[in-house]
């Protein structure tokens, strides 16, 4: 066995994951993805008021703070069979994509944006040039040589200083960033205004919210907004911040990705952490107040080994989770269970000596989730191809002027890039939606004030709330007892990209993405990361899962 | 009076100004950053305009707010380590979304964050390294911000973390060790967090719990990015805290959720809202019924709103839940029920239940006694009989 | 026929003590119960239509005033009082055989039972209840009334100079015995509970003894007085 590569802590993530690696010729042979932290929400949830789960499951992830929440009242909202007014539902629609539109903004220029551009190059720059780049390819937020000059010297001061603060023993000359100067200035820039930008995705949430991270305006059966939906200055509030982030995400976001894009496209060719090219989204954003999840903006649906041509049906009864590899105990373990009746023991089995994880063994406290026993990728770039292929026209229109401006066919959609790309392209799809939104919602409050559905807890329920987090399909399972909560489920996105090998051997989608995967320097894994920080991990979601 | 405030507050300027100029010695200048915040949009007006701001927030008096300005230029030299324990980087998150002051973030930013999980460039062991180097340049110099609490269970097995998968509680002990003051966010490193709630499966314990420290917390879930900053100038000037009795800096905690409710002028009225969406809501009348636990939380929610002084969870028609009070998972659930409908622990029901039962035990103990009385002395004949024993006697 | 004595039981500040609490405690309960669950509720839009809370708040502390000077007068009497009386209530082992025959009379209802009582003592049973009563609910019910209140109690807003201290540290006492403000809380209306609770027994054992012994029990409470049995 070769000398694993273990890189542990995966930075500019949201929680604790470790990720070994055994390179062999310049190439991932062999990867292990292992949540390191375990927390067991479900196990606490127990025996509590359903009403109080929200709350609960919000705080296993400060990231995608708000989803959880979202989930887990439509799971209660599914168990007693209400459907909240139109006003409700326009509404947390109008908080989750906000959260959307700044989450992706966050990560692209935030944690993923240093995999790809080296932000000492800003040294070697011209601002003149990076002028001239911008206005070319179209990316002028807050453009101009002045300002770039000013970036420039910012960044000369703090290399000079020494004291380099988180940008610290970065890889930075590694031979991977292919960025030119120029671009760096103009990403580096944008990297500046997105701290101010997404603090309005912020606002949004807050206003509508309550607060951000960690909103709290959501009650089963409605929301608790309504005094601030009827003020017109909220509203107004709303509708300007909406688009200070579509201008944004018009004249930064996707002219720096598709700049980008332009330079690492061979990334996309070779399809470069493709996977085992599933893909599952569990389809969100309801557009009619009804029960049966039918009409979304997001649709549901199934993509099997990169075949573009056919969108299975989604069906929730198919998911399976496996803990072959993970620190859990099944009386059988090599079978999935459904999480409706999954049961759980914490069964930690320990470590190498050396530190290593037990390949053969245990190794996660990530289960391994599984969709017809198939691995399945969820996540921004799944909800791109699943509405590409299933026809959706404004998506097509953008995914082919993508497609167009890289000067690439659609297959290389799958992989590293192709992820970095379908958020972006669905960012800008929400950005240009939610202002109608908005309109609907102010047109609606004119003939109906309701927020609220009223209705008694039934003593025995069970529900399911499936939704979309940035990050992928979210589910949350509830089953009510004595109006109190019996068993509680989640299945968060990056426990299905983030899952261990299951029972027959298959790795997860993370870990096969990682296959074949570049790696020039094994002390400074840049490649690895690039394709690990694609997937947006959120490990706090992932770790929290416990089952009895 | 007034001769003795000058003289005292004479002296402790004296004493922050020889602090400031104490750490200005010690920490090597930064250069730039002014250049920072202007090429940030942040005039040197706006600066001392901020500096302002923040000296109200801590309730300090005008005359500090130079000393403000300066403590916030040495900030921005003071190296920083972020650990990341058993959390949701909620509280990285609200660290990044805090906009007023504005200044804020771009002094976190920049406040020579040389160890944080989430915005550092390097992984792996070059993040490591690079916490090593902080450590060891800066022994006894450095903040230590603590967001998370330690499981302890399993030999705090639930978290390891690095490449040589120390537990959580090592690596806190062995940070914590050398750092000139350490800093706990959050809930979780405060007080455990909604995983050390009941039945607390992985033994999760706050920062000060687990590792028998006493640092300075600043609760909630999250906690305001305000109070952040406000507590490291402060610590910057004073080289000390006030702090109430339970830790927490007393400039932000200091006063209740309920005294300073923007809906409190209903709450005296009598005025609540019954239920969710309702005309009580459209007219925002008090929270109370529907489970606002402002009267029993201590936070500065109100007076220094969320993301950029916009909202506040009361302002958005829901409650307040008491995120910033020791174990109120459990002790203010049900959340959205007013605290009469908790359930107690150990009778499985409310207050009000066991009151009601009292009630109902006591009648039917009145009543059986009052039959009992009335048979029994009848048969014993129970007047006659002490009436004719008293004139036995006779 | 039997022969009464017409006994001396309460003095006049006793009974005013009695009315006085009776009034007090009547009025804190059911301010108590309002402020825990607001049952009416007025939307007049308009704040200064209404005072409701404000008001009932406002009983709540005249009675919790009404009722702490009592306990605050009783436990100085307790220590500095003349009267044998205010020693007497306080629950000593020596007395228990005494109040457990007490116990024992209510429910064998023998006369032999009933412990001797003269002129100037009550029965044992009688004052310890007076002691659980006075002394032990209402002094928990200050002390977590404290604690509650002293967030909202400062320098400006106090009438006794320094009364913002007596507020916090007395709340300080509610914190050590019950740990936080929530569990003072609950801890405050499971003692408002207790009080009722002991309120209605009281009432009914003094009804029970009217009718019983037919001593004139219940005008002690009135004149002062009541006829005992010569024997």
């Amino acid at each position: 066995m070769a000398k694993r590569t273990i890189i542990d802590p995966i930075t500019r993530i949201e929680g604790h994951l470790r990720v070994e690696v055994e390179v062999e010729g310049g190439k991932v042979k062999e990867a292990l993805s292992s949540g390191t932290l375990f927390r067991g929400f479900e196990i606490i949830l127990k025996g509590r008021d359903p009403r109080d789960a929200g709350m609960f499951t919000q705080r296993i992830c400060g990231v995608c703070t708000h989803v959880h929440y979202d989930a887990s009242i439509h799971a209660v909202e599914n168990a007693i069979k209400i459907v909240p007014p139109k006003n409700a539902r326009i509404v947390r629609n109008l908080i989750k994509s906000a959260q959307y539109i700044m989450d992706h903004i966050v990560h692209f220029y935030i944690l993923h944006g240093l995999d790809w551009v080296d932000i000492t190059k800003v040294l070697q720059a011209d601002p003149k040039k990076a002028e001239d780049l911008a206005f070319s390819v179209g990316s002028t937020y807050n453009a101009g040589r002045a300002r770039f000059a000013e970036v420039k010297k910012k960044v000369e001061n703090l290399v000079k200083s020494g004291q380099l603060g988180p940008f610290a023993n970065g890889y930075w000359g590694h031979g991977a960033y292919k960025v030119p100067p120029e671009a760096v200035l103009l990403i580096v820039s944008h990297y500046l205004d997105a701290l101010e930008v997404q603090r309005y995705g912020g606002q949004i949430m807050a206003i509508l919210g309550g607060k951000e991270p960690h909103t709290q305006g959501l009650v089963v059966g409605g929301v608790t907004c309504v005094k601030d939906l009827l003020d017109p200055k909220r509203i107004g509030d709303i509708l300007f911040r909406f688009r200070k982030l579509k201008e944004f995400v018009d004249t930064a976001y996707l002219p720096d990705l598709l700049l980008a894009g332009q330079v690492y496209k061979e990334y996309g060719l070779q399809n470069v952490g493709a996977g085992h090219k599933n893909y599952l989204s569990y389809g969100d954003f309801r557009l009619s107040d009804d029960t049966d999840r039918s009409n979304l903006f997001f649709p549901a649906g199934v993509i099997l080994n990169g075949d573009l041509s056919k969108v299975h049906k989604f069906d929730p009864e198919k998911i399976t989770e496996h803990v072959k590899h993970s620190w859990y105990k099944y009386s059988d373990e090599t079978k999935g269970i459904h999480p409706k009746d999954g049961v759980t023991e914490p069964n930690y089995t320990g470590l190498n000596d050396d530190g290593s994880c037990k390949e053969n063994d245990k190794y996660s406290w990530v289960k391994a989730p599984r969709y017809d026993n198939k691995p399945m990728e969820v996540g921004p770039l799944s909800r791109v191809l699943i509405a590409y292929a299933s026809g959706n026209k404004e998506v097509k229109a953008l995914v082919d002027y993508a497609l167009k401006t890289l000067n690439a066919p659609a297959s290389a959609l799958f992989g590293t890039l192709g992820r970095t790309a379908a958020r972006c392209i669905e960012t800008k799809w929400l950005a240009d939606t939610a202002e109608k939104w908005v309109g609907e919602l102010v047109a609606n409050l004119k003939v109906n004030e309701e927020t609220f559905t009223k209705y008694s807890m039934p003593k025995e329920a069970m529900g399911y709330g499936l939704i979309e987090a940035p990050r992928g399909g979210l589910g949350h399972w509830v089953s009510i007892e004595n109006y109190k909560i019996k068993n509680y489920q989640c299945i968060v996105p990056s426990t299905w990209n983030f899952s261990p090998k299951d029972a027959l051997g298959q790795r997860g989608p993370c870990e096969q993405s990682l296959i074949g995967n570049p790696c020039v320097n094994k002390d400074q894994p840049l490649e690895v990361l690039r394709t690990v920080h694609s997937f947006d991990p959120c490990l706090a979601c992932a770790i929290h899962i416990v089952r009895r | 009076m007034e001769e003795k405030i000058k003289k005292e507050l004479k002296s402790l300027l004296k004493k922050c100004d020889a602090r400031l100029e104490e750490l200005e010695a010690e920490y090597p200048e930064r250069k730039g950053f002014m250049e920072w915040l202007s090429f940030s949009g942040i005039s040197r007006r706006g600066f001392l305009k901020w500096s302002a701001i923040m000296s109200a927030t801590m309730m300090l008096p005008p005359v500090f707010e130079q000393r403000v300005a300066r403590a916030a230029e040495i900030a921005s030299r003071i190296p920083v380590i972020w650990l990341h324990f058993a959390e949701c980087t909620g509280c990285t998150e609200s660290l990044l979304r805090s906009n007023n002051p504005g200044v804020a973030e771009i002094i976190l930013q920049y406040l020579s964050l040389d160890y944080h999980d989430t915005v550092m460039a390097p992984s792996g062991e070059s993040a490591e390294k690079s916490l090593k180097d902080t450590m060891a340049k800066y022994k006894g110099k450095y903040i230590c911000i603590c967001e998370g609490s330690i499981p302890t269970k399993m030999d705090g097995k639930f978290l390891r973390v690095g490449s040589k998968a120390v537990t959580g509680l090592e690596k806190a002990k062995e940070v914590t060790k050398d750092a000139a003051a350490v800093i706990s966010i959050g809930h979780c490193a405060s007080y455990g967090g909604p995983q050390a709630s009941y039945p607390n499966p992985t033994g999760s314990k706050s920062i000060n719990d687990a590792l028998g420290i006493n640092s300075v917390i600043i609760p909630g879930c999250p906690y305001n990015s305000a109070s952040l900053v406000g507590t490291i100038l402060y610590f910057i000037l004073f080289g000390k805290i006030p702090t109430t009795k339970g830790g927490r800096p007393l400039f932000a905690y200091g006063k209740r959720i309920h005294d300073t409710c923007p809906r409190r002028a209903h709450f005296d009225a009598g005025e609540f809202v019954r239920e969710w969406g309702d005309e009580g809501a459209k007219k925002g009348f008090c929270l109370y019924k529907v489970g606002c636990k402002g009267p029993l939380t201590y936070n500065n929610c109100n007076i220094q709103g969320w993301n950029d002084d916009i909202a506040s969870p009361i302002k958005a028609g829901h409650g307040c839940i008491g995120c910033s009070e020791p174990a109120f998972w459990d002790r203010m659930a049900p959340l959205e029920k007013p605290i009469e409908a908790r359930i107690l622990p150990g009778v499985e029901s409310t207050a009000d239940h066991v009151g009601w039962t009292l009630i109902g035990i006591s009648a039917v103990g009145m009543g059986v006694h009052a039959f009992y009385s009335y048979f029994k002395g009848k048969k014993k004949g129970y007047n006659k009989e002490c009436c004719s024993e008293h004139e036995k006697e006779e | 026929m039997s022969e009464f004595k017409r006994v001396y039981r309460m003095n006049g500040l006793l009974r005013f003590n009695h009315w006085a609490m009776f009034v007090a405690f009547i009025a804190c309960a059911v301010t108590g119960f309002y402020i825990a669950h607001p049952f009416l509720v007025f939307e007049t839009g308009e704040v200064i239509d209404s005072y409701v809370m404000g008001y009932v708040r406002l009983i709540h502390y005249l009675g919790a005033i009404v009722l702490d000077v009592i306990l605050i007068i009783w436990i100085y009497l307790f220590f500095f009082g003349r009267h044998p009386y205010f020693k007497f209530i306080f629950p000593l082992r020596e007395r228990g055989k005494e109040a457990l025959q007490m116990l024992k009379h209510y429910f064998t209802l023998d006369m032999k039972d009933r412990p001797e009582s003269d002129e100037d003592r009550m029965d044992a049973l009688n004052a310890w209840g007076i002691f659980l009563f006075i002394i032990v609910f209402k002094a928990l019910m200050l002390i977590t009334g404290f604690a509650m209140l002293s967030p909202q109690i400062n320098a400006e807003n106090t009438a006794i100079p320094g009364g913002q201290y007596v507020f916090y540290y007395t709340g300080q006492i509610a914190y050590i015995i019950f740990g936080n403000l929530v569990n003072i809380r609950i801890a405050h209306h499971l003692i408002a509970w207790l009080m009722i609770f002991f309120v209605i027994i009281h009432i009914y054992i003094e009804i029970w003894r009217e009718v019983f012994w037919k001593e004139g029990d219940i005008s002690i409470v009135f004149s002062g007085h009541k006829f005992l049995k010569k024997k």
